[in-house]
């Protein structure tokens, strides 16, 4: 049993933990990088001191100067590196992701995941992962570099005098017990407009969404009034919550520039003799100047964290959809690369193979649909499924193809699980792709080459409409079939089965809604295929029952646990 | 999308920035105003703190040297104090005021947007509709709001800073000053047209994968069934796994660009301070100005740096707004004058209105043979149908005139006459205007319950409001709500069952009195006794009118309705699809 994770915040550390080794490396660049700032505007400051104040006047000593270019470019070449290597990982974490949910999307039942739509699950595969990049990339090593970098600064500042390291100290954690205090407020005052706000936010979607609703009752001008009305009433709205919001950064720039000029006037006073007491009287202009311009820098790390938080906040709302979808052991998984040669298709043995449905019973929990169906066939023979709608026969196929766990009972090809094999399955919408037939053949059947795929298609009666144009089998074929009847794409993806057969086939009414041409074409095609495997069919086609060996005809089920499946042994033929 | 008319990427950004700056240039000016004094408060703030230190360090060795030297060190105390002061008042106003202007402009996209998607003909709308599209639709709106916050702002204020700053340093040296004013703008210039140029053709690479990426995340989660079943999910995947590399690809490859940019700004930030530290000692050397001007100097350039080293992040949203503006500006184009609405002229008298088609594709009943379908005073009602797929909605939109265009390239003949004439456009428009179309989605708008039935018309009463609400048996459920007709429904609000809005859509078409009506399964969601009743509520409103009924299935009560024989005899053809 697979454990899902339980948190964004134990997804998202999961990720992390993943790429740890390139995210310390990216924090230990970035404390390097610290120390040779220091040491640049050290060397700067020492090289103002000597040409300025020293007197008489030294001349500048230009390995100073190449020193300071030096530890400038070697500083370049950290903060590089940081980047380099915090955005490497984050790129590898998101790929790692994208695997982990497509393992997930193996793992999970078809059911839940037709729950969403494909489009809706593509947003979560791209944009969803997309979002961690900001945290990976920019808030995990700043989270460390927060602390670390004005610490180093600070240790700096205290080499020289203790009393402005003091002063930095102290205004460092009042900035973020400021902000949160500020952003407490913004919050209320946004859940207090939360309902207003959403509601005028989604206005113009909604709209959108509903246009052709508009356009049918004559409303269009009336609404373009209203987005207007309702645009602007969102920008008074949500600029009430702005106020207060923003005030979380005019808090940080404040104490920052507070900060600066307190250690101006404090160095000022202090060399001026006006200060008697504490570290003041060993101040130089030297040290002066060098504390003064480390005095943002320190300020700086802090700055970044709380533009990166928002980052933080995406990438929490992006795990959050995630998180239930996926476990660790989907990051576990060989890469889907590694195993390139799965592609083989199971070869088909002529021997006879045996199926056997023994007291299945189908459904969802608490609702059962169908039970107690049993059945035996061997290669050669055929099972037909017919009842009416909302009876539950694509259920039961679906149960039989391993897609739905039965309720009870078991469905064995040769004494093993079905649900293992690998089967044909030709659902009632058949799936396609824009693309060429080569490419909608090879979907479903990646082994055949083109020569069985001509053979086939003439087979299914398809043959002059691919050899229509020059392109043949590379003709482009849209994804609703335009140019396309029904029928033929009926044909299309029977063609698939036939190319790659399996011991068990299944086919979900493949007669209904086709052309008379179309539907005898499908029937020779079943007759000359039945003979090599088992045929599980959905159909109230008489010719298809016919061909029926089994025949399952369902009825009502009155209660769960009674007979509802009269099986009939009789030979139609 | 692809099919509009192609248009220059360049005039794009140029129609929107034109839009949403020029027509707001006074606001433009004076957030940009704003975001100049913060900047110069920064400068100013560091600047004169080297100042100050460097005249008090130079006074107290005076002093201790036994000198008698006045300082006036309240002046520029509190002058640091102002700099710190009114750095974080005018960053705050700035970003208040520039997030109002960026407001204002979403709102005037938003209207143009809605002007624009309002103009395309119903068939195009409805493509438009689905969740993808207006996700896309939202993310690139937001990607507008760069124009001002990003591409404009920020390089604006570091511009005009070096200019300052330029000119400050002239009052001493012109050369030093035009040195600093050509590296700074050549260097800047260079590095971010590489940066935009570069990264553009990516950016647009980038999104053309993810599309890209998307059409096979999604063809893949269609064919998850068979793929399942066939044990070829894990092998269909290796397709996605590649162009998951490819994406990281191309992003490692932006992220490095970036980074370049950041290291070059970087560079020419250190090489500013080396170059501004010896040129103010070779200043203070030859007596040009003294030791406190020179560390100033020198701090003031070291302040611009913060405004430089922004940039390169800024500047790189460049490709994405210009893709997003791209993306938007056919759609705030209006496009040619559909009928215009609201001009209620009187209808003409229709006798007859008739639609024959031949092999149309999605109308299965239309390839054998043509399809014929009339209404005309004598037989006003038609029943329709067939099985999903059948074409019920196809055939929903032809009659309704929406998708005849459409209709006329696909089938061999779509031959639509009213009283015996084929239809013109005028009269298309007018058919539209007095036809009620029940589709089979239902759409209930997030608003009061009030908006969603009065939709479109003027002068209705609360009686008449409650009067259809009784036909559909609705008046029970809208009592109940917590605040009657005002109530709102919806997401955020009170949610229907799938039965209610069918109910409800239905009872905003009975407000009306159209000429022709269609009903796309109008039974869907309703218990077949509700069914009933609500169809005899609402037999007088169909008496007179050209009826479409489109079913699945008919269900009993239609076929033996007593109400028919009352209603002098109108009965339902059939048609089967």
């Amino acid at each position: 049993m697979v454990t899902e994770f339980q948190s964004a915040g134990q997804l998202l550390r999961f990720v992390s933990q993943q790429q740890r080794a390139a995210l310390r490396l990216a924090v230990l660049c970035g404390v390097m990088a610290s120390l040779g700032l220091i040491s640049q505007w050290y060397l700067l400051c020492y090289l103002l001191y000597q040409g300025l104040l020293a007197a008489p006047a030294i001349a500048v000593s230009p390995e100073v100067v190449v020193v300071l270019v030096l530890v400038f470019l070697l500083r370049l070449g950290l903060i590089r590196a940081q980047e380099l290597l915090a955005s490497n990982a984050s790129t590898a974490g998101r790929v790692a992701l994208r695997q982990a949910l497509l393992q997930s999307w193996q793992r999970q039942p078809v059911e839940q995941l037709q729950q969403q739509s494909p489009g809706a699950l593509a947003s979560q595969w791209l944009e969803d992962v997309e979002a961690f990049d900001g945290y990976l990339a920019r808030y995990w090593p700043q989270q460390y570099l927060t602390v670390l970098s004005p610490l180093l600064i600070v240790v700096a500042v205290a080499s020289f005098n203790w009393l402005a390291a003091l002063l930095l100290i102290i205004s460092a954690p009042l900035i973020p017990l400021f902000m949160a205090l500020v952003g407490m407020g913004a919050e209320k005052l946004n859940q207090h407009h939360f309902l207003l706000r959403q509601r005028l936010a989604g206005h113009f979607l909604d709209r959108i969404r509903q246009l052709a609703t508009l356009q049918r009752l004559q409303a269009v001008a009336e609404t373009r009034a209203e987005v207007a009305s309702r645009s602007d009433q969102y920008r008074r709205v949500l600029m009430r919550t702005l106020k207060v919001a923003f005030l979380s950064s005019a808090v940080l720039e404040f104490f920052a520039s507070v900060a600066i000029a307190s250690v101006a006037l404090y160095i000022g006073f202090a060399l001026l003799g006006a200060i008697n007491w504490g570290p003041a009287s060993e101040l130089t202009l030297l040290s002066g100047l060098f504390i003064l311009m480390l005095a943002p820098e320190f300020f700086q790390p802090l700055r970044n964290f709380a533009q990166y938080y928002h980052d933080r906040a995406a990438a929490l709302a992006a795990a959050n959809q995630l998180a239930p979808l996926l476990c660790p052991e989907d990051f576990k998984s060989v890469s889907p690369l590694a195993n390139l040669t799965l592609a083989a298709p199971p070869t088909i043995k002529v021997v006879g193979q045996q199926l056997d449905i023994k007291n299945l019973a189908v459904g969802y929990a608490g609702k059962g649909i169908q039970s107690n169906l049993n059945a035996s066939l061997i290669t050669g023979q055929c099972l037909v499924i017919s009842g009416a709608s909302g009876l539950g026969k694509s259920t039961i196929l679906h149960s039989i193809a391993g897609l739905l766990a039965p309720l009870t009972g078991s469905v064995e090809l040769n004494q093993q699980p079905l649900s293992g094999q690998a089967m044909a399955y030709l659902p009632q919408q058949p799936w396609l792709m824009n693309g060429s037939w080569v490419d909608n053949l090879s979907l479903l059947a990646p082994a055949a080459t083109e020569a069985q795929m001509l053979k086939v298609l003439s087979q299914l009666g398809l043959a002059e409409l691919v050899n229509e144009t020059s392109q043949g089998l590379y003709r482009q074929i849209s994804e609703q079939g335009l140019g396309l009847s029904g029928g033929q794409l009926q044909r299309l993806a029977l063609a698939r089965v036939l190319l790659a057969p399996t011991a068990v086939v299944i086919l979900d009414e493949p007669t209904a809604s086709l052309d008379s041409d179309s539907r005898d074409r499908v029937i020779s095609a079943l007759k000359q295929l039945k003979p090599q495997v088992i045929l599980l069919l959905v159909s109230h086609d008489p010719a298809l029952l016919a061909l029926a060996d089994q025949h399952w005809q369902l009825s009502q089920p009155d209660c769960f646990s009674s007979l509802h499946a009269t099986t009939d042994q009789a030979n139609y033929d | 999308m692809t099919k509009r008319a192609p248009t220059k990427p360049a005039s794009a950004l140029r129609y929107w920035s034109r839009q949403l700056l020029w027509q707001q240039r006074r606001r433009v000016l004076t957030g940009a105003a704003l975001a100049f004094i913060t900047a110069v408060c920064g400068l100013a703030l560091l600047g004169l703190s080297g100042w100050f230190i460097t005249a008090t360090a130079i006074a107290g060795i005076s002093v201790a040297a036994g000198a008698m030297l006045a300082l006036d060190v309240y002046l520029p105390g509190s002058g640091i104090r102002f700099f710190a002061l009114g750095r974080t008042v005018s960053r705050y106003l700035e970003r208040l005021y520039n997030h109002d202007s960026v407001l204002r402009q979403l709102a005037l996209v938003r209207q143009q947007l809605f002007h624009g998607l309002a103009t395309l003909p119903v068939a195009a709308v409805e493509q438009h509709a689905n969740a993808d599209w207006l996700s896309r639709l939202t993310a690139d709106l937001e990607s507008l709001d760069s124009l001002l916050l990003r591409l404009l702002l920020p390089p604006l204020s570091a511009l005009l800073s070096v200019l300052l700053l330029s000119a400050v340093i002239s009052i001493w040296s012109l050369p030093a000053a035009l040195w600093l004013l050509g590296v700074t703008l050549v260097v800047c210039w260079l590095v971010f047209s590489l940066l935009i140029r570069y990264q553009q053709p990516l950016s647009q690479q980038l999104a053309m994968q993810v599309n890209q990426a998307r059409a096979a995340v999604v063809n893949h989660l269609q064919g998850l069934v068979e793929l399942r079943v066939a044990k070829l999910q894990g092998w269909q995947q290796q397709a996605l796994v590649q162009f998951s590399h490819g994406l990281s690809q191309l992003q490692m490859h932006i992220a490095r660009q970036q980074a370049n940019a950041q290291l070059a700004v970087n560079a020419l930030h250190g090489v500013q301070m080396v170059l501004a530290a010896l040129l103010a000692l070779a200043g203070f050397n030859a007596g040009l100005f003294n030791a406190p001007v020179a560390i100033m100097l020198v701090l003031a350039v070291f302040a611009v740096g913060e405004l430089l080293q922004l940039l390169p992040g800024q500047l790189s949203h460049f490709g994405k707004t210009r893709f997003a503006a791209e993306r938007l500006y056919p759609l705030a184009q209006a496009q040619q004058h559909a009928p215009v609405a609201g001009i209620s002229l009187a209808p003409p008298s229709w006798q007859r209105v008739s639609l024959t088609i031949e092999k149309h594709p999605r109308l299965r009943a239309s390839q054998q043979e043509p399809l014929q379908l009339y209404f005309s005073s004598a037989e006003p009602w038609l029943l329709a149908t067939g099985s999903s797929g059948s074409g019920k909605s196809t055939l929903a939109g032809l009659i309704l005139a929406e998708r005849l265009a459409e209709a006329q390239q696909q089938a061999d003949i779509c031959d639509y006459q009213v009283n015996n004439h084929p239809l013109t456009a005028e009269l298309a428009g007018y058919m539209q205007q007095h036809s009620a179309y029940l589709t089979q989605a239902n759409s209930v708008l997030a608003d009061t319950l009030y908006t969603n039935l009065s939709l479109g018309l003027q002068n209705i009463t609360e009686q008449q409001l409650w009067q259809v609400l009784s036909m559909v048996e609705l008046t029970d459920w809208a009592k109940a709500l917590p605040r009657g007709l005002d109530s709102w429904l919806g997401d955020t609000g009170q949610q229907l069952s799938g039965g209610q809005a069918r109910r409800l859509c239905l009872a905003r078409l009975l407000l009306r009195q159209p000429h022709l009506v269609v009903l796309d399964e109008p039974f869907n969601g309703l218990d077949p006794l509700m069914a009933a009743r609500i169809w005899h509520n609402i037999q007088p409103w169909l008496a007179n009118k050209f009826i479409l009924l489109l079913l699945h299935k008919a269900p009993i009560f239609l076929m033996n309705n007593t109400d028919v024989t009352e209603n002098n005899a109108t009965a339902w053809r059939q048609l089967v699809l």
